[in-house]
Order: structure tokens, then C-alpha cells, then sequence
């Protein structure tokens, strides 16, 4: 509805309340419509404007409470679109829906077993090294999960058997680091006494055509080959079955010619020193 | 060749940061400079400092305004969403940041008040806000007063004045249910409210 005109004096002696914001939706519409059409001066409104703010300074400052910040901030993620995957039930039907009842909700995706997932109680690089690599392939899989749900199930199960590995006193852990230009690349592989073991490793480049990524077991600098391997479109490998041969020292990865080599013919671009978890 | 800002050329990135090895100078973004960097696209580094530089005099004139610990936070809560989608509009010159961002605060604690009275609630934030930047409404005077001024100020105002400003700001209250309370005439609020405005421009202004 169009609110009711309003002269110009009428206008002047509602501009303390509207400064203060002491006017109704109406009133405020029927002065905003004046102030929009008249020419006259209204420089008192923009006089008391200044006044009223002034009086904030009576209100002495008060830290809100720290969660605040957090609800705040995912309220922004959550407009912008950058807030994890959500995923929202199926409204009913017209023909069938109650809105008395329908309840929307919102239910984040998490990746499976992530909240089972406990980073071994460790101290110290490799720890936090290991971490890293859990929380890159948990997002990863948290990415994939609305269209590849069975693959990033599939992952969360390896993922929780390799973390059972790396807990377990005796199993044999080495922390992989990309060196030169794949400094990039980190991983891990941990081999339980007595089982196989896996290897993880994330952040791997696109490997050039004709190539593959192959690993090797070095034993006092004898490379003995563990097998090639490719990466996930993710740059994710997640092998399994891994037996290091006894004496392990160091576990490497090269870049090779399709179908693999028996011995490297290149550097290594990922090395990491195997030790025993005691 | 044009250089940009330092505060923009260095893109996106927190409050202060680090310039060069050669350099220890930090760079403090601006009020202006973080409205500019949300309005232009998602940037949690500007809204998260600008939540920490304002957080307390929001929260704190919410408190004032509704005397609740979880209406002041939900009332902070949406002036930032206000301040973040209105942020395009925000214009320099016409307020300082932190006006703008006390007006808005203010404006929602309002609402929330009133709404729990359910009497008078005020308009949706996109009507509302374009008021909060309608031009000419800002002078200077918010900007340089202090607290201790604005005591003053108040100070000199008749009780009456002083009272119906008062409940118009902290209370939410409009001229009709102020001229209830005080049981005077609508006319009376108006020449009240506006008089004792005109009268603490006339002290702030004075040179100290």
C-alpha cells in the first residue's frame, strides 16, 4: 500500500524519531517517499542521523561470547557456497506432503568412519606428518562421496585398516616426502608384523603418458621392485598388500615406463626411511 | 606502471601481513578496504577481521538494547549478515565503517525487541538497509564523539528530552508507545525527541 503523503513540515518533525529509528514501517515508508520527492532542504535528517549514532557510545563494550564468531562464520560459508557438501532429504510430493509435519533439515556429509578415525596418539613430525595425509584423503573423500559413494566407502575402509597398521607396536612406518619438483607429494606406509601393509599418498601430478609410478623396497641400497601403481584422477594412491622384503631401509617410488622396470631408471621422486613403531 | 595499493596488491590475506624480507612493515587493512574486499566476493579473512574489530561495540549496544544474552548475539549475528550482503552499498564519506556497522546492529537489536513485543516490528532488512544508506544521514558528528562527551551531552538535556531519546534508542519504542508510556501527545514525543537531538548536535560540536 502506498503510504499517505506527507508535507514537508510533517516530515521535519518526525526527523529525531527517525534517527532514532522510533517510527513505525509506515511512517518510515510515507518519510523515505518524501525525502525521495521533495526538494526542499532536508539537512536536519542528516544533522540528528549523526546525534542518534553518537549515542552507541553509551553502551560500554562487551566481548561477545567466543562461539559467536564460529556461528557467524559459518554463516557466511554457508551463503557463499563455501561451506562442506550438504545434502538436503527429498521434500515430499505435493500431492502427499504436510507442511505441518515436513521438517526441512540440513545434514553434512561427513566421509564414513571419519568420525571413528583417531590420529595415532604420537608425538613429534611423524605424527603430524601422517595427519596431514589422513586429513587430505578424508576431504577427498568427503568431495567424492555424492557421486562416487561406493569408491569413497571403499577408501574410508582401507584408510581405517592402514591407521589400524600405523597403531599397532612393531609395525613397520615410513613417512613418504616428495623430493625436487614433486616436493609436493606426501604419504606414508605402514606394514603391520606379521600382515600387509599400505602405502598412502596424496597430492601425486598427473603422470606423463607412457608412465607409470613404481615402488621399491631398498635393502642396504639394493632396489627390489614392489610394485607399480597409478593415482586416482584425486592424485590419491592407496595401495595395499604391501610385504617389504626383510631389511627394508627405505621404500622409494620412481617414474617408469609403462608396465614397470626391474630396476629404477630414474631418481626417486617420493623416498621415506622405514622405521619400527615401538 | 600504475601500482596498486599495497593493502590490494597483496590480494587476499589477513589483517596484517607481511610485506618482504627486506621489509618488517605490516599492513593494516583498512575499515574501507575490508567492506570493499566482502563486497567483492567471498572473503572470510575481511569479515572474520572486521567481526574481531567490532564484535564488542555490537554486542555490546545489543545488550543495552535487549537485555538478553542470546537476543544480543542473535541480533549481532544478523547485523553481520547485513553487513555482508549490503556491503556493496556501504559508501565511504557518507559514515565511517563503524557507524554503518553500529546503525545496522542497532537496527536489528530493534527489531528483535519489538518483535518479542510483537508490536511495531520494523521493515525487512532490504527496505531497512537502504535507508541506513540514504545519503546525507551521516555526518561527522558519531564519528569524533567520545563517551565521555556524549555524557555530557545528555547531561544538559531536560529529563523529559532525555528520557524519550532514550526510549526511542535503547528501548526500541516507537513515538506512539512512548507517548503512551509518558502519557503525553504525539506532538509532544516529536518536539521532544527532535529538540534534544538538535540540542546534544549543538554540544558535540563545541570545541573542547
Amino acid at each position: 500500500m502506498t503510504p499517505a503523503p506527507m508535507t514537508h513540515e510533517e516530515a521535519l518533525e518526525m526527523a529525531g524519531l527517525y534517527a532514532l529509528d522510533a517510527v513505525t514501517h509506515d511512517e518510515k515508508a510515507a518519510i523515505d517517499l518524501h525525502l525521495a520527492g521533495c526538494a526542499e532542504d532536508h539537512s536536519e535528517f542528516a544533522s540528528l542521523g549523526g546525534v542518534a549514532q553518537a549515542l552507541a557510545l553509551q553502551a560500554p563494550p562487551q566481548d561477545a561470547p567466543a562461539a559467536l564468531k564460529g556461528t557467524v562464520m559459518a554463516a557466511y560459508r554457508a551463503e557463499m557456497g563455501t561451506a562442506p557438501d550438504v545434502i538436503r532429504p527429498a521434500v515430499a510430493t505435493p500431492a502427499t506432503r504436510d507442511s505441518s509435519r515436513v521438517q526441512e533439515r540440513s545434514v553434512a556429509i561427513q566421509p564414513p568412519h571419519a568420525r571413528r578415525w583417531q590420529v595415532p596418539n604420537w608425538t613429534g613430525w611423524a605424527a603430524a606428518a601422517i595427519a596431514l595425509v589422513l586429513f587430505a584423503v578424508v576431504s577427498v573423500a568427503g568431495l567424492n562421496l555424492r557421486q562416487q559413494a561406493d569408491q569413497a566407502n571403499h577408501r574410508a575402509d582401507q584408510m581405517a585398516q592402514a591407521i589400524a597398521a600405523i597403531s599397532q607396536p612393531g609395525s613397520q612406518i615410513a613417512i613418504l616426502q616428495g623430493t625436487g619438483d614433486a616436493a609436493g607429494i606426501s604419504g606414508f606406509v605402514a606394514v603391520p608384523a606379521g600382515g600387509s601393509g599400505y602405502m598412502v599418498v596424496t597430492d601425486v601430478p598427473a603422470v606423463p603418458s607412457g608412465m607409470t609410478l613404481q615402488a621399491w623396497y631398498i635393502v642396504d641400497g639394493t632396489p627390489s621392485s614392489a610394485g607399480t601403481m597409478s593415482a586416482e584422477p584425486d592424485g590419491t594412491v592407496i595401495a595395499s598388500g604391501l610385504q617389504p622384503l626383510p631389511g627394508t631401509d627405505v621404500i622409494a617410488i620412481t617414474l617408469e615406463p609403462t608396465g614397470g622396470s626391474d630396476q629404477p631408471t630414474s631418481a626417486p621422486i617420493i623416498t621415506g626411511d622405514v622405521t619400527t613403531r615401538t | 606502471m600504475n601500482r596498486a595499493p599495497i593493502s590490494r596488491a597483496l590480494g587476499v590475506g589477513g589483517f596484517a601481513n607481511s610485506v618482504g624480507a627486506d621489509s618488517a612493515m605490516a599492513v593494516v587493512w583498512t575499515d574501507e578496504d575490508l567492506i570493499e574486499r566482502l563486497a567483492g566476493g567471498s572473503d572470510e579473512a575481511a569479515l572474520s577481521e572486521l567481526y574481531d574489530r567490532y564484535q564488542a561495540v555490537m554486542y555490546g549496544l545489543a545488550m543495552r538494547i535487549t537485555n538478553d544474552a542470546a537476543l544480543a548475539q542473535d541480533a549481532v549475528q544478523e547485523a553481520f549478515v547485513g553487513v555482508w550482503r549490503n556491503s556493496a552499498r556501504y559508501a565511504a564519506g557518507r559514515a565511517s565503517v563503524r557507524t554503518w556497522m553500529l546503525s545496522i546492529a542497532h537496527h536489528r537489536a530493534i527489531d528483535i525487541v519489538r518483535r518479542r513485543r510483537a508490536t511495531s516490528p520494523l521493515p525487512e532488512i532490504e527496505t531497512a538497509d537502504a535507508a541506513l544508506t540514504t545519503p546525507d544521514v551521516w555526518p561527522e558528528v558519531a564519528r569524533a564523539a567520545d563517551a565521555a562527551a556524549l555524557r555530557v551531552a545528555l547531561d544538559t538535556l531536560p529529563d523529559a528530552q532525555r528520557q524519550a531519546i532514550e526510549l526511542a534508542y535503547f528501548s526500541g519504542l516507537t513515538q506512539t508507545e512512548i507517548a503512551s508510556r509518558a502519557q503525553i501527545p504525539l506532538g509532544t514525543v516529536k518536539s521532544r525527541v527532535r529538540l534534544g537531538l538538535v540540542a546534544m548536535r549543538r554540544v558535540l560540536e563545541e570545541p573542547t
